[in-house]
């Protein structure tokens, strides 16, 4: 039976008895049945107060639904009017620049979690956290070459860095099922930015006293664990054949970290203390770049773990062995957290 | 299909003025729709005719309750479908083996038969078609039901069916296919051998 014959099926037959269609007789006794319990179950003389009418009026007209789309969009616009209008607060980069201690730190803080609140998707978002772990790193920086006074933000200004990286990594783990090409890009990105944060972080802390060298260390743990799960991304796509993650990429990415770590050991003294482990350091990136050149990326990459550890203690050998007992380095002489005068860092 | 101001209008009659007769008008608009989507879904009109009520009465209720309808028309299509998941729980708790899909069975297989034999060929069409439609997945059964026979469109039916209109696109589609094959199928069947088609049928 073609479909227009089927068609022409269904219009017989749908105003007919075996069509569904049913009794008038049944649905006028059927309604009279039905009315009647109604009213029966209803207390007319019970009418909703003017009050309550208005709820209902607005709950049905105006479900919470719509009303949450209306208030993201209104709260969008007031955002944008805030910010262009409201004394040029965000054109003029006012609060952008904003350091913790600050006055409008908050009102940067409020925006960036309004603008997190807002995204409109989970791609935009991670876009955003990346765009803010740049700024908690600027933040962070800026805080270890500032005022020794306002060195005591600098933790929590790294536990929000933390969170931003965390949010990366989320986001890396959320596109690796539901959008690989995205995965990849973001990979890709993220991995740049953390080879900055490092540089940043390696700076900052030998400029810092040893008890807030401790909070970098934990923030550069992170960066170091998120940075290897983004260039094990970057392997699988390049294993399947992604023109996005070529050879090329892969084995740059490789050099970078090693390159980085071997300048690294090569700068650590040779005190029995850390000439060890820098030995053993020295022994992995080699056969780490051995097995890049060999194209056994997976292995690679579980050996550059074993020369981030090995890196990391090397560094903190060095730093455990030139500590001149009360020195500002020295971090049992470390300048108390909270209000402590105002002289500047070294 | 209920303009969705006019549906809001009447809602909002129920909750906050407790007038019944803005209930009288819900039912005059989909009675005869919840109708026949129970209808295709149980053995007999009689059956369609009780479930049809219930599922009012229990739409009355949900409502009365003051509980979020974000579309009233999904609502009663997803109340009618629960009382006829009910209706064969009850039978399958009464019997002890009537399985859920038996939904699905001939309000009167010996009558279709018959008709079969005596009726002309338009009849005799709709029976099979009748028939088959009946047999049908039930989701694909539902589409059918509401853009052929109740002429719903696409987006009506996704949202009383809460899918997409492209899941409701693509769904119409292959149970029309699959509704035609099945159709064709018989119709081999007829032209090799009308005897045992029939007896197949009855």
């Amino acid at each position: 039976m073609n479909s227009k014959r089927l068609l022409k099926t269904f219009g017989a037959i749908k105003d007919e008895r075996r069509g569904g269609t049913p009794h008038e007789a049944w649905l006028t006794r059927s309604r009279d049945i039905i009315m009647m319990q109604v009213r029966n179950t209803t207390d007319s003389r019970q009418a909703a107060s003017p009050l309550t009418s208005a709820y209902h009026l607005f709950d049905i007209f105006f479900p919470l639904a719509a009303f949450q789309s209306f208030a993201r969009a209104a709260a969008m616009f007031l955002l944008v009017v805030g910010a262009v209008v409201g004394g040029g607060l965000a054109s003029a980069g006012v609060y952008k620049d904003a350091l913790p201690g600050d006055r409008l730190y908050g009102t940067k803080l409020a925006v960036e979690k309004t603008q997190i609140t807002l995204a409109p998707n989970e791609d935009y978002r991670t876009r955003l956290h990346a765009d803010f772990a740049d700024r908690r790193m600027e933040e962070a920086a800026a805080l270890a070459e500032g005022a020794v006074a306002r060195y005591r933000y600098l933790p929590d200004v790294l536990v929000a860095f933390d969170g931003e990286v965390r949010a990366l990594d989320a986001g890396i783990d959320s596109l690796r099922t539901s959008d690989r090409a995205g995965a990849v890009e973001l990979a890709k990105n993220v991995e740049r930015r953390l080879a900055g944060y490092r540089v940043t972080m390696r700076k900052a802390s030998s400029i810092l006293p040893g008890s807030y060298r401790r909070s970098i260390d934990e923030s550069r743990s992170l960066v170091d664990s998120v940075s290897i799960k983004a260039m094990a991304v970057i392997i699988e796509h390049h294993r399947a054949g992604d023109v996005e993650a070529p050879q090329t990429v892969v084995a740059s990415n490789f050099e970078e970290h090693l390159n980085q770590a071997e300048a690294k050991i090569n700068k650590a003294s040779d005190r029995e203390q850390v000439a060890t482990q820098a030995a053993k350091a020295k022994t992995a990136i080699a056969e780490a770049k051995e097995l890049v050149t060999e194209g056994k990326y997976e292995a690679a990459l579980s050996k550059m773990a074993e020369v981030v550890e090995l890196t990391k203690e090397v560094e903190m050998d060095e730093d455990a062995s030139s500590v001149i007992p009360g020195s500002t380095r020295d971090p049992e002489a470390a300048p108390a957290p909270a209000g402590e005068g105002t002289a500047e860092s070294p | 299909m209920l303009s969705s101001l006019k549906e809001k209008f009447l809602l909002y009659r129920i909750r906050a003025k407790k007038d019944p007769d803005a209930f009288g008008e819900i039912y005059d608009i989909y009675a005869r729709r919840i109708y026949r989507f129970i209808y295709f879904k149980v053995r007999s009109a009689e059956q369609a005719e009780d479930l049809t009520s219930e599922a009012f009465l229990k739409a009355w209720q949900y409502l009365k309750e003051k509980r979020e309808v974000p579309n009233l028309q999904a609502l009663l299509y997803s109340v009618a479908r629960s009382v006829v998941i009910d209706h064969y729980r009850h039978c399958a708790h009464e019997s002890g083996n009537v399985a859920l899909d038996d939904a699905v069975a001939v309000e009167d297989p010996g009558l279709v038969s018959d008709q079969l034999i005596r009726d002309a060929e338009n009849n005799f069409d709709a029976a099979r078609v009748l028939d088959r439609l009946r047999g049908m997945k039930e989701e694909y059964r539902e589409v059918i039901v509401m853009k052929h026979f109740d002429g719903l469109d696409t987006k009506e039916i996704a949202a009383a069916l809460g899918k997409t209109p492209a899941n409701v696109r693509v769904l119409l589609h292959r149970a029309t296919k699959a509704l035609a094959a099945a159709l064709e199928e018989d119709e081999h069947e007829l032209q090799a051998s009308p005897e045992n088609f029939r007896r197949n049928q009855g």
